[in-house]
């Protein structure tokens, strides 16, 4: 390969120069390792600086920056946003910076403009309202990965320039002291490319040390990383800078959909090094806090690191060291070494300046005296598929006009099925290089949303493995991979809601795909138990129990307390985890776990009988005790069923596992293909559903209504039979009607058993599970409401009296007057316990002090599919042995106030396999307690009155 | 307690919300209108998934998802979303964006509740007669897209006010002090009959009755994307109930979506910036609401006989009652009445929505929501009026099954022998 420069680096600097060159007609080759703008480029804060930050510092870069500024907002108008920038002194700032300040952004030619403290908060609702000044300047941001493929675009429609990815320089090839040309590798196909030319340039960002290094010549760079937070919410539309000397955490950027806050600033020697430590998250957020408060509390998407590219001319240098300007290295000059060039330090912001000026000079050694016309010739307007999320808007608007048809399969970022499959067709025909679920992820940003592929993933393997028939174990491992990798990327900013979306997507993978190890085989399981007769209240009127929270826990509370003569009302903000149940009761290893004075089993083991009871009577439960398959047909061991969903699988069972064609959740294959693997003869089909299919979102309840009409479910009975060759069970995903009628008639017709396999959410099997313990809490007189969040518990006398819910009139409360007050309202997925970034735990209704908090940034240290208890998992409320949360003093709370299910302390529920166990032992037993208590109390009262 | 939690207000906002969600589809699972319509994808997907996508910035151009103004606005997915998302709400406000200005003739129409009901309560028998004249409703639904099905109320010749300028009832013994009673433009023209329970029940428990000036709370405009003309109607009541509640003077109404509209939707929804907002909302209270908390303060009386009607009930808490966050305060009431049982309805929404189903496009959809419903009510004898605390959605019950609908506070005057229970 022939040509008159190779720039070597494909970030903005590279692709500056590529273009610059190219317009001056030379021609050009780039080189770049990665993909375009893997380096620095695209991995910085996304700040078009308006040069304010430099002004009092650095007035050169200063300059620099506000002319280039203008430049780029009219040369590349689609990849600069013109946002404006505030700079605001928060309080404890100095304020003698003003002065100085505003000076030397005069000098520079920056405009300020000073702006009301109403106006700077009407624009931006979340400054903080104590600012002592604002300040606007003209900052905006810069979506590099746009300005890129622009530049690519526009230096290769020169007919000058040429591009190659993925093409690492290894060596130059040198005569004498005048380089001459280099040896690249393909690393895609790992064939080695020469090139010859004329001149070579260094744009190689952090590497360029090491690139100068391999052609000979050697200079110092300062390398320093930074860290970047990106928010899942574009919470800001304004720039917003502190007003003082540059410091960390003290930016915030919106770009796209997302707004981004940073940065650090940590020495390395490595230009790879692009970790984001523990701390450099809270500096961040705690420095952040000034200027926008409670931004901490917002979600955050994802965290990553870059290398500054610094130049550092050493102890005999001019002083600039210091400064964010960029310096042009002549290796002619500096080395004796003749056709190369380095080009080292500056900013994204300036980077069509510093191709000016290197270009300038490999001109002037080439003999092209054709001038510069970067300043005033515009970028193209990016062509390619624009996968940033500013491109997701662009999705939503296709998707709802109909013009990218099929299901949906990630909802977060808008991937369909049909491009799925394109694309893999592509990489099947060697169009492309996708054949796995990451690759999905980097061609369609498959699994990059806030939900981090918790529900896209298992659709996306599902459809890969339809179409490239991989070994089931294959498949699985992909699919456990692209979990670990997307659950890695979020490892350090779980707390809050992250921390709830990495829990849910725990229970997904755990149970409802069941990629982790199961738990240990049941023990002795207890028969469900009658209510104690003899603990029933005994005359008097009835006692009035509250139960916060419609989970599970709180309705076997309600319910035993129901059975046993209570009043029991239920109020709830939100329905609890039915819609994440597989569909079978796990108690796991109860005695076991009970052995550890820690676990919640502890204190009512021997209630779990009296759990499985109330269950039974509400919902029938069948007895399991071996294996059930889940959605992808892997096994899982179980003790119970609800409501008679489940066939034990054995070995002499023959399996027709059914999909329903076209639906998102389809896994047969899948499932079928895995059962096999496993020694059960299965295979897989699917059927057709009228009405379903072609819609991008059909649901699993939307099957289970439909299949409700008899004349539905006859279809499917008729569908179904002629699939029939002697099979001794049909494995279905769990939709098969919200009435457990239609099953039973199904599995009666056919003369085979159903296995329900459990689906994505929301679950059938929990739907039908709720539904069945509300009519009965009804039918006994019980009221449910929900949307109730409890605010606070009133107290008298160590007693609690009632309990206040939030309404819709902001600041007036809702009261529950009761007798007893159960706390059921769930653990940190449940919403009971709340988590903020500086590792505090707290309990949500009343403060309860929690117990078992790991330290900060030790919460999640285990993979999330290795079967292992993650610390986090037994943080919660302690009790004593009746169930009664305990205060710091580590005595009761108070006398008549009770805590239950995933609220308590100690346990692993998923890891474990007692999910349900402790729900239904611990609601049980408290509500033995309560009764206890209150007829003793009564009993008391009529003894002292009488 | 964190106390960042308290500091950060804006973080509470409707859209911010979106933040929050899981993904969990316990918000899909649980909305009446998805399942029965292709056209309407679900709260998780129009409300936080879509929010992601939409600007500020972007208002006006065209909005990039239309199926939202599918959604009718029910809030059942707030009320059962375990993570905090107000996803009613955040549609509510994309709804905004996706007419701005555009809005059609019927919406506007739709939205003028209460000049329809000036007009009508003046041309009283015209109307009616229109409205029941089938010719005259498919002209409407050609030129307007109003359903010529759709339940519309009867107009009533004489309006509350007018009525409440010559009856006002007397505070009785022991007086407690005075009420502002907000009858909403369905109280005053549609509803009198439950005006007039609502202010004799009160006046029964010793309360001073005085009717400020009001307007329509804005609800109908609101929902049908004029935010515009939606906040100058409730500026203007913030204006004039600003007088009562600086005066510490409760405000109590019976039309539960209007009072919902003072407590919660002018703050997020409308954004509405009022020195008294915060206190308005504070001091408005749903009438069984009210009633149920003088009872908490054993200020009620309960000389409470039966009803002239056998024994069971069938209670509907609608949507927006549910709304409230305030329990169902109606069943606390029902208890003191000797002898009544009262059925709870099963159903999550009976279709209408306020001016939802009033819409050709959505007639059917609101029909096919409300259709378990119905179902429930059939089941249980249409002989029986139907206890529900919203007018519109009494008027699509009985649309839709021929059942008498009342409201909750009709049944207490009814039952205090204040009045006799009309059902007509
Ligand atoms: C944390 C942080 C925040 C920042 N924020 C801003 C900001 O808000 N605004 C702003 O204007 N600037 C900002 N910057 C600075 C800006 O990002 C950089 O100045 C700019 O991106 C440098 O671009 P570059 O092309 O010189 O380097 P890079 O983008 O790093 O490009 C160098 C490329 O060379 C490639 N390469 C290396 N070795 C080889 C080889 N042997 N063969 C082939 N290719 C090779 C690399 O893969 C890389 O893609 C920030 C920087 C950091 C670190
Ligand atoms: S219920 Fe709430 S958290 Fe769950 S999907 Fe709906 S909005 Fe999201
Ligand atoms: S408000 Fe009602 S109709 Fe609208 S999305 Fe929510 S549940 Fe569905």
């Amino acid at each position: 390969m022939d040509t008159d420069v190779l720039v070597v680096g494909g970030g903005v600097t590279g692709g500056g120069i590529a273009w610059d060159l190219a317009l001056r007609g030379v021609r050009v080759v780039l080189a770049e390792m990665g993909d375009l703008a893997t380096g620095t480029s695209g991995r910085y804060h996304g700040l078009l600086h308006s040069g304010g930050r430099y002004a009092v510092r650095d007035p050169e870069s200063a300059k620099e920056c506000i002319d280039e500024n203008r430049i780029l907002r009219r040369i590349a108008p689609e990849a600069v946003e013109d946002t404006s920038g505030f700079f605001v002194l928060c309080p404890g700032d100095d304020a003698g910076y003003v002065e100085p300040w505003l000076a030397a952004c005069a000098a520079a030619g920056i405009e300020t403009r000073n702006v009301a403290l109403t106006e700077a908060l009407k624009r931006e609702r979340i400054l903080n309202p104590r600012l002592a000044a604002v300040y606007e300047v003209p900052d905006g941001s810069c979506d590099s990965w746009d300005l890129l493929h622009a530049l690519q675009k526009a230096a290769e429609d020169t007919g000058n320039g040429r591009f190659l990815t993925y093409h690492q320089v290894d060596s130059f090839h040198k005569d004498g002291k005048r380089i001459n040309g280099a040896r690249l590798t393909n690393l895609r196909s790992g064939e080695e490319v020469d090139v010859s030319c004329a001149y070579v340039v260094n744009a190689a960002g952090p590497w360029a040390a090491e690139i100068g290094a391999l052609a000979g010549a050697s200079f110092n760079m300062k390398l320093n990383r930074g860290a970047m937070l990106a928010f899942n919410l574009r919470w800001v539309n304004t720039v917003i800078n502190k007003l003082r000397a540059p410091g960390d955490g003290d930016i915030f950027v919106p770009v796209g959909t997302v707004s981004v806050i940073g940065t650090t600033s940590v020495k390395t020697d490595d230009p790879g090094d692009i970790r984001v430590e523990r701390w450099e998250i809270e500096r961040i957020l705690d420095e952040c806090e000034a200027m926008t408060p409670g931004i901490s509390r917002a979600r955050i998407l994802r965290s990553w690191g870059g290398v500054r590219p610094l130049y550092d001319p050493g102890p005999g240098g001019d002083g600039r060291g210091a400064k964010r300007t960029f310096s042009v290295l002549d290796h002619a000059e500096t080395d004796g070494i003749e056709g190369f060039a380095s080009i080292i330090g500056g900013k994204l912001t300036t980077f069509r300046l510093m191709a000016e000026r290197i270009s300038d000079t490999v001109c002037a050694h080439l003999g092209v005296t054709n001038p510069c016309t970067t300043a005033t010739t515009p970028l193209p307007s990016p062509t390619h598929v624009r996968q940033h999320p500013h491109a997701l808007r662009g999705r939503l608007s296709e998707l709802e006009h109909g013009n990218t048809p099929g299901a949906l399969i990630c909802e977060c970022e808008l991937v369909t099925a049909p491009q799925i499959i394109a694309a893999l067709d592509g990489g099947r025909r060697g169009e492309n290089s996708v054949t796995s679920l990451n690759d999905l992820r980097r061609d369609l940003r498959l699994g990059m949303g806030p939900c981090q592929g918790g529900f896209c993933a298992v659709r996306a393997a599902a459809i890969c493995h339809d179409h490239l028939r991989p070994e089931a174990a294959e498949s699985a491992a992909m699919l456990a991979e692209f979990a670990e990798r997307r659950f890695g990327g979020v490892r350090p900013l779980l707390w809050g809601h992250n921390l709830r979306q990495a829990l849910l997507a725990e229970q997904i993978y755990g149970r409802i795909i069941g990629l982790t190890d199961a738990p240990p085989a049941v023990q002795a399981m207890p028969e469900p138990a009658a209510p104690p007769a003899e603990r029933r209240v005994n005359g008097g009127p009835r006692p009035r129990v509250l139960v916060i929270g419609a989970g599970l826990a709180g309705f076997t509370a309600a319910l035993a307390a129901q059975e046993l003569g209570a009043q029991a009302e239920i109020a709830a903000f939100g329905m609890g985890r039915f819609s994440l149940m597989p569909g079978w009761i796990e108690t796991g290893d109860v005695a076991a776990l009970a052995a550890s004075p820690e676990h919640p089993y502890h204190h009512s083991a021997e209630y779990v009988a009296s759990g499985l009871g109330v269950l039974d009577r509400a919902v029938g439960l069948q007895r399991i005790g071996g294996l059930a398959v889940t959605a992808i047909g892997r096994q899982r061991v179980v003790a119970f069923a609800a409501g008679g969903a489940l066939h034990p699988l054995t070995a002499n069972d023959r399996v027709l596992v059914v999909g329903i064609e076209e639906w998102r959740d389809n896994f047969a294959r899948l499932a079928a293909d895995t059962l096999r693997a496993a020694g059960i003869s299965a295979h897989a089909v699917s059927l057709a559903m009228p009405h379903f299919g072609g819609n991008f979102d059909d649901w699993p309840l939307d099957f289970a209504r439909w299949l409700d009409h008899p004349e539905c479910r006859d279809y499917l009975i008729e569908e179904l039979r002629t699939r029939l060759y002697g099979e001794t069970a049909i494995a279905f995903p769990a939709v098969i009607g919200l009435n457990a009628e239609t099953r039973q008639v199904i599995g009666d017709v056919l003369g085979v058993a159903i296995i329900e396999l459990p689906t994505l959410p929301v679950s059938v099997p929990g739907r039908r599970l709720f539904h069945a313990l509300k009519a009965r809490l009804q039918a006994g007189g019980g009221r449910l409401t929900l949307g109730l969040r409890a605010s606070v518990l009133e107290l008298s006398g160590g007693r609690v009296t009632g309990a206040i819910f939030e309404t819709a009139a902001h600041g007036r409360g809702h009261l529950i007057p009761a007798d007893a007050v159960i706390l059921a309202t769930g653990g940190l997925y449940g919403g009971g316990l709340e988590s903020d970034y500086k590792g505090a735990v707290w309990e949500t209704v009343i403060g309860l002090p929690v117990a078992n908090v790991p330290p900060a940034g030790d919460w999640f240290s285990e993979p999330l599919l290795a079967g292992r208890p993650q610390p986090i998992h037994r943080a919660g409320v302690r009790t004593d042995s009746q169930l009664r949360p305990l205060d710091d003093s580590g005595a009761p709370a108070a006398e008549n106030l009770y805590a239950v299910g995933h609220l308590l302390a100690g346990a692993s529920p998923i890891v474990e396999g007692c999910a349900e166990g402790i729900d239904l032992a611990t609601g049980a037993a408290a509500a033995l307690h309560v009764i206890d208590a209150l007829r003793e109390r009564a009993t008391a009262r009529r003894t002292a009155a009488s | 307690m964190n106390d960042l939690a308290h500091t950060f207000a804006a973080y509470q906002d409707v859209e911010f919300t979106a933040d929050w969600c899981v993904k969990c589809n316990i918000c899909t699972a649980a909305c009446p209108v998805a399942p029965v319509t292709e056209l309407f994808p679900g709260p998780k997907t129009v409300g936080p998934q879509a929010q992601r996508f939409r600007r500020d910035e972007d208002r006006g151009l065209d909005s990039p998802d239309k199926s939202v103004d599918y959604c009718s606005g029910c809030g059942i997915c707030t009320m059962v979303c375990p993570h905090g998302v107000k996803i009613m709400e955040m549609n509510a406000r994309a709804r905004e964006q996706l007419y701005d200005e555009r809005i059609p003739l019927r919406n506007r129409l739709l939205g003028r509740n209460e000049t329809l009901g000036k007009l009508g309560h003046k041309f009283a028998p015209l109307v009616n007669f229109g409205a029941n004249f089938k010719p005259a409703r498919i002209a409407a639904e050609a030129v307007m897209g109003v359903a010529r099905d759709a339940p519309l109320p009867t107009f009533h010749f004489t309006s509350f006010r007018e009525w409440f300028a010559k009856h006002k009832p007397a505070a009785e013994a022991p007086t407690r002090g005075q009420i502002a009673y907000f009858h909403a433009c369905a109280g005053n023209y549609y509803e009198v009959l439950t005006s007039q329970a609502a202010v004799r029940v009160l006046a029964h428990n010793g309360y001073d009755v005085l009717l400020p000036e009001q307007n329509c709370c804005g609800l109908p405009m609101q929902s049908n994307g004029e935010f515009k003309a939606a906040r100058s109607y409730a500026e203007r009541n913030l204006d004039r109930l600003s007088f009562y509640v600086r005066r510490g003077i409760p405000i109590v109404g019976a039309s539960t979506s209007c009072t919902l509209a003072l407590k919660s939707d002018y703050r997020e929804i409308l954004q509405i910036q009022h020195p008294e907002l915060d206190r308005v909302a504070e001091m408005t209270y749903d009438i069984s609401e009210f009633l149920r908390l003088l009872h908490l303060r054993g200020e009620l009386k309960t000389d409470f006989s039966a009803l002239p009607i056998n024994g069971k009930v069938l209670y509907h808490a609608p949507c927006q009652q549910k709304a409230h966050h305030m329990g169902q305060p109606a069943l606390d009431l029902f208890a003191l009445i000797p002898g009544l049982t009262v059925q709870l309805s099963d159903a999550a929404c009976c279709g209408i929505a306020g001016t939802y189903g009033y819409k050709a496009e959505k007639y059917d959809i609101a029909m096919a929501v409300g259709e378990p419903l119905f179902e429930q009510v059939r089941e249980f004898g249409v002989e029986q009026p139907v206890i529900c605390d919203s007018e519109t959605c009494r008027w699509q019950i009985t649309h839709g099954t021929g059942a008498a609908s009342i409201h909750p506070v009709l049944a207490l005057a009814a039952a205090y022998g204040l009045m006799p229970l009309e059902v007509g």
